[in-house]
């Protein structure tokens, strides 16, 4: 089981993800609604796991989710961070997975895909 | 079909899949869209603005009710009065992202190779009227679920 960090700026979504994932029997180890915050929040959980919603408002220079993705992985370049996304923002995706992103999932969100995304990060 | 009425129409159909498929609601299968002078909105309404290949702006607009049915549909496991409060206004504008951002692809003018770029929504609460523009267009889509009213429209 995995300590995970939820960044989306939408609360219901980040307490979906939270249901979800501790359905699962992971422990949710953070939150962040902004790229920024969830960098932050990075830097003081340590997590196993990011969930990282793409589109988000900009805070202290952060723009979005792929933005928060680089400035992750400055400081961790072992993070395993997974985007959260809808199916039309494909060109963001391919960016976030080009900076480092390990995997991503499609809103919306399936227990069972998050849940064999996360098995395959962990294996 | 012009772009406006093709994004309403789109937005429409994957809206009424949304509702069945995501949230387990009751939605009827037929709509129809008009074109109007002046929308009032329901309790909850989001509004997401449109730019690059097309612009305008896009609404989604529920009674209170019908968005706390929304909430129970598609939070996952159990949820208590406060939080289903807490987050009802929230979830409408969560379902606009994700049924615009799905039917987005499948546009005509993204086929033809633009991109449109989605603003973050914006939520307003208690009904609000919204009139037209002078030489703009505004378009309503009015969808049946549960008694309740899913208003959808589209205004530039």
């Amino acid at each position: 089981m995995a300590k995970i960090l939820v960044v989306d700026d939408a609360k219901i979504m980040r307490a979906n993800i939270k249901k979800m994932l501790m359905s699962l029997g992971h422990t949710i180890t953070g939150e962040g609604g902004t790229g920024y915050e969830g960098i932050e929040a990075y830097k003081l959980f340590k997590p196993d796991i990011v969930t990282m919603d793409i589109t988000m408002p900009p805070d202290n220079q952060i723009n979005d989710g792929i933005d928060a993705v680089k400035g992750i992985l400055e400081f961790d370049p072992n993070a395993k961070i997974i985007m959260v996304t809808s199916h039309g923002e494909q060109d963001k995706v391919i960016k976030a997975i080009k900076a480092g992103a390990k995997n991503y999932v499609l809103k919306p969100l399936k227990v069972e895909k998050l849940d064999e995304v996360i098995g395959k990060l962990l294996s | 079909m012009n772009s406006e009425n093709e994004i309403l129409t789109k937005l429409a159909t994957r809206t009424i899949s949304y509702f069945k498929d995501e949230l387990q609601l009751n939605i009827d299968d037929k709509f129809e869209i008009s074109e109007i002078d002046k929308i009032t909105y329901l309790d909850i309404s989001t509004l997401i603005s449109l730019s690059n290949g097309m612009s305008g702006t896009v609404g989604m607009s529920v009674s209170n009710e019908l968005a706390y049915s929304m909430v129970e549909g598609f939070i996952f496991g159990e949820i208590d009065r406060e939080e289903l409060e807490e987050l009802s206004s929230e979830n409408v504008a969560e379902t606009l992202n994700i049924t615009l951002g799905n039917i987005l692809k499948e546009l005509d003018v993204v086929k033809r190779g633009m991109t449109i770029d989605i603003s973050t929504p914006y939520t307003m609460h208690n009904s609000v009227s919204i009139t037209k523009k002078k030489n703009g267009t505004m378009l309503l889509c009015i969808i049946k679920s549960n008694d309740q009213t899913v208003m959808l429209s589209y205004f530039v």
